[in-house]
């Protein structure tokens, strides 16, 4: 068992140190010279050569490769070109609200994702199923960025129901207001995070209504099933009470493999919704091509899907002890 | 294997709808230029933003309406088919073929080799795609031979997972033992008896990787990152400026979007109950 | 140009009433004006910024959305007046050229930045020895590589010292801002960059780069005391979503509507556009590196077979001002005798068939589309006509940093759709240097522009340097190395109770904006 996690973690390492020299090789092999962004318009050679001397761009590439591996061992993500601070720092303060956004995004979507899968198998082949379906499809198959503006254009410019765009109190100021017996926070909160949990949440509603619909006619099949139904359960009963408990497993498996695409579909809805999180950080310095904060974002992004997958792995062994002995 | 899709077909009306849509889009593909009502790039500034055929203002010359230029949005859907299609399809050639090498590769000869092809896919799995579409795209210089490359770069990881696996299953066969033991060439046993196998696994895979990649492309295009201003994924970015002035400009290509890729993956639904009419889950 | 002006302003016209106030408020240290309490005061007000904020330390950045926040928290030494746009002391109570390449200035005594330092002769030293300094590294460095040293006289007297006359000095001190000597030598860069501290008229509360700046009314300020107790400016770089929000009631200020939504905005109760005509010259520069472009008959067909009164008047609602040279009709060194090409694609045949290509080519043409307002459409546009002539063009966008690097590096276009506000100093020189001379933001280096470019820094007398300029600008008329576009306006969504008009010089200044009740 502790060897089993302990070959988990070195796994993990190794994944996020290749994450990381992936992106430090897209960024270092690619033409165009980065301080072009950062010297101003009618810089001389001169104040390019400074720039470039300040930012360690003129040291040979094994050398600059070197230096980053360690920066990193050192815990040091380095300083944001344009925004003037620690990578770590500008990290941590957009996580909770990315981490925000996607929690409610999963937890809006799956009860009605796992209804849906659940409705469609017990229904097979018949319009029910097909509507299902197509439901579901519908998440993967619209483009994200124009059923959030249809939603703001919808719920914010013509029904004026809710707010159409930022975020609204974070968290803690909900909670405080919930000690208090004021509810105004969470309203306020709830409002702000609504549109965009959804809009992110579709997709992966689809793929959690296919799977579990999936997963739940596969355990149909097995004898414990049909055990329980030769006792005179109902299929309903017989789903509720012993299919879906099963297929939690898979879907919770699921939902840790699709961590990395909540979080990349985060970069779309935070730049419609101008949701103050991960995505809009990495975009911005994209664009900019801030070098140290896209180095430092995506190592985060990749460690946050290997650690996820390892608490998945983890939790995983200790429900299923069939695992554990292995 | 036609004969089963048929009769799956049969029973299945959302498989029926994907084959028509993907028949649609074919012809689209085929016929573009000869079938569009319009120019698609023929600018009409007279004709600006009129609404389409069945809202008032609108007329049957331009049936879906025209965009900020006066451009018929029904004929630009049409030949926007090859761009977004096209994109796509050559990305999921790609995926499919490295991934279908590496996933061998790292099935059958195991050891080293499947270890440092199952980490690299375990390093693009932790990377959001769309993330890392955006970067290599954007750092190496926006063109549609860029996004294809990337496509083909990182979703190789797709396929390469399923292959292996099949590979493992696959080599510890009777006939593949046998081959081996009667000495035939690694190559051969390969040709002859693993791909056919994997062709059923790797359509379905590959089927439902044409979706996600148009989607891909319109999020690149999105954050305007383009190789064509000629694509579906282009006209709903350029056009969401309009949602609130003009709607169709992006609605209509969006609706073709979703269009295409529910088919592919309702494609790829009806060749996995083909494939694997042992599933349970399968709808035979 | 009067006319589209006379067009903008009968919005004004309406609120004459509150325009007249704020002009007489905003003549400077009047009494606390009596007149903004008939509207009232704003606790809240809320602005949509259209691009990114990274820092607020106004020499780590050159970015014209920081330079609009930054604004509200520092003082410049002088700043346009926004009904002329004329140059008009502000920290500085008059100044002059001196001779002997001196400029001398004289400022308002007893004024405190917000930490309680002294705003003296000494903290202008300060800043400008901060500007000029390689530990900065300030993106201005350049710019004022010509301004010498600051020779403090007395308190509230100074004088710079250039290395020439350096006329372009006042020009470029509304975005030049003063700072705390001691607060900007104790702490480091990355403090400074959350961390502002001047003496405007508002104070920092909250800065969370890329996502929102909020200050508070400064109450001790020295100026006139603002309405807007509390300032929350988001950045929303969407253009769907910002006009959404102003809509939706979510802005009082919006930069950059999507023009198609101009009628929107002034149908929907409590919303209207404001927009002046600006300091950004839009252009498609052709990069005279890439043949057939270094062929002077090739770009003057290319500006025949554009037609950008049609440009304007569809894709800007006729907002913009068509241009025939470089340098926009709000700066010194305008010459309104140069007329633009016109609109003549037979013309434009027959100097391609001159030129070798009887048949047309094939080219490119490269834009950012958020660089300048409609950028796509333009673009799109402009590729049209140039189809219409023989010249088939492939459109390639770009996002920011490739465009930027491609302009750097020569390589963007051949023909390339760029935008240039001069740095908001409505000096010919920041538009004629950085366009044309060695080491150019640009593709079109013109070794004859580089010695009329040395001719107006030569002398501080304006009436001088204007024939200079005027010079330049009809070599640069002639030799064509753009398709000459238009003056872009500057755009914004406002709510029906904010009395302010968008400026010329870009700025959101909130220190005259007053509440109509």
């Amino acid at each position: 068992m502790l060897l089993y996690i302990a070959r988990r973690l070195a796994h993990a390492i190794i994944v996020v140190w290749g994450a990381a020299t992936l992106v430090f090789a897209i960024l270092n092999l690619a033409p165009g010279d980065p301080a072009v962004n950062l010297v101003g318009e009618n810089a001389t050679e001169e104040k390019f050569e400074m720039v470039r001397q300040a930012l360690g761009l003129n040291l040979p590439l094994h050398e600059r490769y070197l230096n980053y591996l360690g920066d990193l061992l050192r815990g040091d993500l380095g300083v944001s070109w344009f925004v003037g601070q620690p990578v770590f720092d500008l990290l941590m303060d957009r996580l909770p609200s990315t981490i925000e956004l996607t929690i409610v995004a999963a937890l809006l979507c799956l009860p009605f994702a796992i209804v849906l899968g659940v409705v469609s198998a017990l229904f097979r082949r018949t319009f029910v199923d097909f509507a299902a379906n197509f439901v579901a499809l519908f998440g993967i198959s619209t483009p994200n960025f124009w059923l959030g503006v249809m939603l703001i254009l919808l719920f914010a410019v013509n029904l004026h129901w809710l707010p159409s765009m930022g975020r609204g109190p974070g968290p803690g100021d909900v909670l405080a207001g919930l000690a208090a017996g004021d509810v105004a926070a969470l309203q306020a909160w709830a409002s702000h995070i609504i549109l965009p949990a959804f809009t992110l949440g579709t997709f992966l509603m689809a793929l959690v209504t296919r799977l579990t619909r999936t997963d739940i006619l596969e355990n149909l099949n097995k004898p414990y099933v049909k055990v329980a139904r030769a006792k005179g359960m109902s299929p309903t009963g017989v789903i509720t009470r012993h299919v879906l408990p099963n297929s939690m497993i898979s879907v919770v498996t699921f939902i840790g493999l699709e961590v990395g695409a909540l979080l990349g579909g985060a970069v779309v809805t935070e730049s419609i919704f101008a949701w103050p999180g991960l995505g809009r950080l990495m975009i911005d310095s994209i664009m900019r091509r801030d070098f140290p904060v896209i180095q430092g974002g995506v190592l985060l992004v990749s460690f946050i899907f290997v650690f996820v997958n390892l608490l998945v792995d983890l939790l995983y062994l200790w429900l299923d002890p069939r695992i554990r002995l292995r | 294997m036609i004969k089963k899709i048929l009769a799956e077909l049969k029973a299945n009306p959302l498989g029926q709808l994907a084959v028509l849509v993907i028949a649609l889009v074919a012809v689209a593909i085929l016929f573009g230029p000869s079938i569009t009502p319009h120019d698609p790039e023929h600018f009409s500034l007279a004709q600006r933003n009129k609404p389409p055929a069945f809202l008032a203002g609108g007329s049957w010359t331009y049936v879906l309406g025209t965009d900020t230029h006066g451009r018929d949005v029904f004929s630009r859907i049409i030949i926007g088919a090859r761009v977004s299609l096209g994109t796509a399809v050559a990305g999921v050639a790609i995926s499919v073929l490295i991934g279908a090498t590496l996933g061998l590769v790292a099935g059958f000869l195991g050891g080293l080799w499947d270890t440092v092809i199952m980490r690299l896919v375990d390093v693009l799995l932790s990377i959001p795609l769309i993330l890392m579409a955006l970067l290599v795209v954007a750092i190496m210089g926006p063109s549609t031979l860029n996004i294809i490359l990337v496509m083909g770069g990182t979703g190789w990881i797709w396929h390469a997972r399923i292959v292996r696996g099949n590979a493992l299953r696959i080599r510890e066969e009777q006939y593949v033992l046998a081959a081996r033991a009667s000495g035939g060439r690694a190559a051969s046993i390969i040709w002859r008896h693993v791909l056919p196998n994997l062709l059923a696994p790797l359509m379905v895979t590959a089927s439902m990787q044409v979706g996600y990649f148009i989607i891909l492309e319109s999020g690149l295009s999105f954050f305007g990152v383009t190789g064509s201003t000629l694509s579906w994924g282009w006209d709903i970015a350029f056009g969401r400026r309009y949602l609130a002035s003009a709607w169709w400009i992006a609605t209509f290509p969006g609706v073709a979007i979703f269009l295409a890729v529910l088919a592919f993956n309702l494609l790829g639904d009806v060749l996995r109950d083909v494939a694997d009419p042992t599933n349970s889950a399968g709808r035979s | 140009m009067r006319q589209k002006l006379n067009f903008l302003t009968t919005r004004r016209d309406v609120l004459r009433y509150g325009a007249a106030a704020s002009s007489l408020a905003a003549t400077g240290l009047g009494p606390a004006s009596v007149l903004a309490q008939e509207g009232g005061e704003f606790d809240e007000f809320k602005i949509g910024i259209w691009s990114g904020v990274p820092n607020l330390d106004p020499e780590q950045n050159s970015i014209r959305t920081c330079i609009v926040c930054q604004n509200w928290i520092f003082d410049p030494l002088l700043f346009r007046d926004k009904d002329t746009n004329e140059l008009k002391p502000y920290l500085a109570t008059e100044y002059s050229y001196v001779g002997d390449n001196r400029w001398r200035f004289k400022i308002h005594e007893g004024v405190m930045f917000h930490n309680g330092e002294p705003l003296d002769a000494a903290a202008v030293k300060f800043s400008l020895e901060r500007r000029k300094s390689d530990k900065v590294g300030s993106p201005f460095q350049t710019t004022f590589a010509d301004v010498l040293d600051c020779e403090i006289i007395d308190d509230t007297t100074f004088e710079f010292v250039c290395a020439n006359p350096f006329p372009m000095m006042p020009a470029y001190l509304p975005t030049f801002s003063i700072m705390p000597p001691k607060y900007y030598s104790e702490h480091d860069l990355s403090y400074l960059a959350l961390n502002p501290v001047g003496s405007g008229p508002f104070k920092l509360v909250e800065f969370r780069p890329d996502d929102v700046v909020r200050v508070e009314r400064n109450e001790d300020y020295w100026g006139e005391k603002p309405v807007i107790k509390r300032v929350t400016a988001t950045i929303v770089q969407e253009d769907a979503t910002r006009v959404a929000s102003l809509l939706a009631g979510d802005f009082n200020i919006t930069g950059r509507p999507v023009m198609e939504d101009f009628d929107r905005i002034d149908a929907n109760p409590g919303t209207r556009v404001s927009a002046t005509i600006g300091n950004r010259v839009v252009f498609a520069g052709f990069n005279f590196d890439m043949p057939p472009f270094d062929n002077k008959l090739v770009r003057q067909a290319a500006n025949y077979a554009v037609d950008a009164a049609i440009i304007n008047e569809v894709y800007l609602r006729s907002t913009g001002e068509l241009m025939a040279s470089a340098l926009p009709s709000t700066v010194p060194g305008y010459d309104p005798a140069i007329e633009p090409y016109a609109y003549d694609p037979d013309k434009a045949k027959a100097l391609l068939a001159e030129a070798g290509f009887p048949d047309g080519f094939e080219t490119t043409i490269e834009v950012h589309p958020g660089w300048l307002i409609a950028g796509m459409e333009v673009t799109q546009a402009i590729a049209n006509f140039l189809k219409e002539v023989g010249i088939k063009v492939n459109l390639v966008v770009s996002d920011a940093g490739t465009m930027a690097a491609h302009i750097n590096d020569r390589t963007a276009g051949p023909i390339y759709v760029q935008s240039w506000g001069g740095n908001s100093t409505f000096d010919a020189d920041s538009y004629i240097q950085v366009l044309f001379d060695e080491g150019s933001w640009s593709c079109n280096h013109m070794p004859e522009i580089g010695a009329l470019v040395q001719a107006g820094r030569a002398t501080a007398d304006q009436a001088e340097r204007i024939k200079v300029y005027q010079e330049a600008c009809r070599i640069i008329h002639e030799e064509a190395p753009w398709i000459f576009l238009y003056l872009q306006p500057n755009t914004y969504g406002v709510t029906t109770d904010t009395d302010w008009e968008g400026r010329p010089d870009e700025m959101i200044p909130l220190y005259y904006l007053k509440k109509i009740a």
